[in-house]
Order: structure tokens, then C-alpha cells, then sequence
């Protein structure tokens, strides 16, 4: 079945969006544009299923996301000031900030392997042609991946503080600060 | 798709993926996608390319010289024009207009080129192969099928093909300006000399005669080059030509030199000296 650019752009802009987002990329929206106008000029070149389409996208996605890496990398930037060490941190993701930052914390590998493979909803076959590796690489990056990012969002949530235990009162004895809590020593009442 | 986990980060991946895009930024993008789009059908290369692809194709054959009218026979004619039509180049009037041009280029190149059956040649009495047998083609083919035979010293069968006319597009023989049987094919004819040779020549007869009067050394060589006696013609495709061009050349000296970059008429300047050869 044919596709406009139109129509693929709305069925697959979300997940291309979410792709580079997850992937950290420089300008996310900047490059869906850049992917989905290299879609519009080839798409009267494709030929395949929905499958084959998605596959094709992103593969141009994983391609323009390297290219613009490469050329941030190289372009020079002009301050005026002392260049810090580090480079500032990207962004927080406007949706899942937590989610993305667990990501930046797996290895470039694993992070394209898991990203693909439930952002991008590519099957494991997919995933490895576009990575160019077995698909046995990918599950067991997968797995790894997984297990690493489990640990950081799906940790539960710490116990909430436990109360102060009541303090024990007694009926003809005024209430005094314990020992331990008051340095000065009060000579007993009688 | 299914999930190998559904532990909620993958859960949360998955939503990832299905957050919308701003709406500027898609009907931004969706403006891009529209410009970028190549229309189908609408191309105005298309019927240029596709021209120029036909013309290639059909080089060895008839040529796209069939698809003009009158110039082949009607059948070839008609065959360049049904393919053409099939490959429905015609998509508008400009279209259909800019392929006939490019296909009249291709053939006119073709024709130069080749010199397909579609150009009229010089065949009379032209001959090749052992029993002989009438040659139909080119002049470059015609030469090609005549090499010098070592049994005739004599007679240089090469150089004997290069300077007949067999092969020949009549035009060119005709004195048309648009074919490329040009100079360098036509044999060299002592008696069909330049200006720019007769000058030399009359200069050279005239210094001669001053020095027959003054009483000056016995007179120069007869005539520029040719103190060896009669040679063939020169012609642009043979040794000896290249030869005979050297030799006169050299024995006309700077008068000879001078000749070649002045344009005809123009007398040489005043020489004291020239080479003997």
C-alpha cells in the first residue's frame, strides 16, 4: 500500500521523537525533521510492508542521529570565557526525565539496543540489521540493558519515616526531659 | 509488538515512543514534506532523460535519425516513432517539444559519430575482402579493412584506402559544412597550395633570381622540402604526410614556421637564412 510522506510522518513521528529523545540527541525536533525529509524525497523509492517501512525510518533516524553526533563533536564553539571541563548537561527530557537520565547511565550500545527495541517497537531481527549485529548480541544487550535500567527506575520507593515512639507519662511526677536529652542534672523532686 | 518484559520500565519505553509531537513542529515539518515531495509524473526531466536514454539505446541501430521525417525509410522511421510513443514521453507540449530536440541532438550526434546506414556515403566501386565484395560502412572502417599488404611494397594498400573517398558521407564530399569529413582526411595536393605557401614560394623564386643576378651561390632548393624527389601526398592520417609536412617545414625555415600561424595572404617576413635540407 502506498504511503504519503504525510501519513507516514504521523504514524511514526512519535516514536522517531521518542527515539531521539531517549537517545539524548542535540535537537530532537530539528532531526525528526531531517529524517522525514529524507523520508519524503526516497519514499516513491521504497518498497515493502508497514514493517519494512518502520525498519527503513529508522534506520535513517539511527543514521541522521550519528551524523549530527559526529558534527557536534567537530563544530568549534567560540566563548569568551574559560571552557568548563565538563560539558554541560543536556536537557531534562520534558516527559520522562527519570527514564532518560536511567538511559544515559547504560552503555551507548545498550541504551540504541533498548531504545529501538520498545521506543522505536522494532523487533529483535530489526533491531540487529539496523545495529548491523546478530541478533544474539542484541538479546543479550537487551537483557543486560534491561536489568540495569530495572534497577534504577523500578526500585521501590523507601519506607516513609518511621513516627517518634509516645513519650511515657506519669500521673504525679511532672514531665521531664530525659538524660539523655538534657545535659543539666535536676535534683528529684520529693 | 510484543514485549520480551513487561516490567515498568519497559512500560515506560513504550509510552515514550507514543508521545505526540508538538503541533508546530509537525505542521512545520508537514510543510517541509510537502515541498520535498517529488510529484510523480509532472517531472520535466523526465521526457529529456528518457530521450536521451532512447537515443543511447538505439545508436547501433536505425539511430533516432528515423525519428525525423524523411530521412530513413519509412519502416525504420516508423519503428523509432512507436517506441517513442510507447515510452510515453509526452506529458505536455514542452515536454514532447524538448524530447524531439534532444532525440535530433542524439541522432545528429549518432549519425557524426557512426555514421549510421541512415547517412548517405561514398560506396561506388568500394570494395573489401578477398574475393571482393562491396563495402558498406565508413570511411574509418573502409581504411581499417585495408592494411598494408608486406607482399605489394609498392603500393601502401592502407594509404591508397585512406585518401580514396569510399566511405565517405556524400556531404562531406559536397562541401557540407555540418559533416565531419574534414581537412585532415582530404589528401593533401601539392598543386592545391595555401597563400601562405604561394608567398613562400614566390619569395623564394624572387631571392633566387636576385641571386642568379647578383651571381650568388647556385639557387635555392627548386621548391620548399622536395629536394628528394616527388613524394605522395601528405595526408592527416599517415606517416609519410607527417614526414613531408616536417620536411617542409624545415627546409622553408622560419618562412615555413611563420606560415603555419599567419592567416592566408599574408606574405612571410624578410628571411636571410634557410636551411638546406
Amino acid at each position: 500500500m502506498a504511503s504519503s510522506a504525510e501519513d507516514v510522518y504521523r504514524r511514526l513521528a512519535p516514536p522517531v521523537l521518542g527515539y531521539l529523545r531517549a537517545q539524548r540527541a542535540p535537537d530532537p525536533e530539528d532531526l525528526l525533521g531531517e529524517v522525514f525529509l529524507q523520508v519524503a524525497r526516497d519514499l516513491h523509492k521504497f518498497e515493502g510492508d508497514d514493517a519494512a517501512l518502520r525498519r527503513w525510518v529508522f534506520a535513517i533516524a539511527h543514521n541522521r542521529l550519528l551524523d549530527a553526533r559526529r558534527r557536534a563533536s567537530r563544530r568549534p564553539r567560540l566563548v569568551d570565557r574559560d571552557v568548563p571541563h565538563a560539558p554541560a548537561p543536556p536537557p531534562a527530557d520534558p516527559f520522562d526525565p527519570e527514564l532518560v537520565e536511567a538511559l544515559s547511565r547504560l552503555t551507548p550500545d545498550q541504551r540504541e539496543v533498548v531504545v529501538l527495541r520498545f521506543v522505536a517497537d522494532l523487533p529483535l531481527a530489526d533491531v540487529a540489521r539496523i545495529t548491523g549485529r546478530r541478533v544474539g548480541a542484541v538479546k543479550a544487550m537487551q537483557h543486560r540493558a534491561l536489568e540495569t535500567l530495572s534497577s534504577l527506575v523500578d526500585r521501590p520507593a523507601p519506607p516513609p519515616p518511621a513516627p517518634p515512639p509516645p513519650a511515657a507519662a506519669s500521673p504525679t511526677l511532672a514531665v521531664l526531659p530525659s538524660a539523655a536529652e538534657d545535659n543539666l542534672t535536676t535534683p528529684p523532686v520529693s | 509488538m510484543e514485549h520480551d518484559d513487561q516490567s515498568p520500565a519497559v512500560r515506560r519505553l513504550h509510552e515514550l515512543g507514543t508521545q505526540p509531537v508538538d503541533p508546530d513542529v509537525a505542521a512545520r515539518h508537514q510543510a517541509y514534506l510537502s515541498a520535498a515531495t517529488p510529484a510523480p509524473g509532472r517531472s520535466r526531466m523526465r521526457p529529456l532523460l528518457a530521450g536521451t536514454m532512447l537515443a543511447g539505446a538505439l545508436l547501433g541501430g536505425t539511430g533516432l535519425a528515423a525519428a525525423l521525417p524523411g530521412s530513413l525509410p519509412e519502416q525504420a522511421g516508423s519503428v523509432a516513432r512507436e517506441v517513442l510513443a510507447a515510452a510515453q514521453l509526452v506529458d505536455d507540449e514542452d515536454g514532447d517539444k524538448k524530447a524531439e530536440q534532444a532525440a535530433k541532438k542524439a541522432a545528429r550526434a549518432a549519425a557524426r559519430a557512426e555514421g549510421g546506414p541512415g547517412t548517405e556515403r561514398f560506396l561506388e566501386g568500394c570494395t573489401v575482402g578477398d574475393p571482393p565484395e562491396p563495402f558498406k560502412g565508413n570511411h574509418g572502417q573502409y581504411v581499417k579493412a585495408h592494411p598494408d599488404d608486406p607482399a605489394t611494397p609498392d603500393v601502401n594498400e592502407r594509404q591508397v584506402a585512406a585518401e580514396s573517398d569510399c566511405g565517405k558521407p556524400l556531404s562531406s564530399l559536397n562541401g557540407d559544412d555540418e559533416s565531419e569529413a574534414n581537412e585532415a582526411d582530404e589528401p593533401k595536393d601539392e598543386t592545391r597550395s595555401t597563400g601562405a605557401d604561394k608567398a613562400a614560394e614566390a619569395k623564394a623564386a624572387a631571392e633566387a633570381r636576385k641571386d642568379a643576378a647578383e651571381g650568388g651561390e647556385a639557387g635555392r632548393p627548386e621548391s620548399p622540402g622536395n629536394s628528394e624527389g616527388p613524394k605522395p601526398p601528405a595526408t592527416a592520417d599517415n606517416e609519410q604526410g607527417a614526414e613531408n609536412r616536417a620536411t617542409e617545414r624545415g627546409s622553408s625555415g622560419d618562412a615555413g614556421k611563420a606560415a603555419e600561424n599567419r592567416p592566408e595572404g599574408v606574405g612571410p617576413p624578410t628571411s636571410t637564412s634557410t636551411s638546406t635540407p
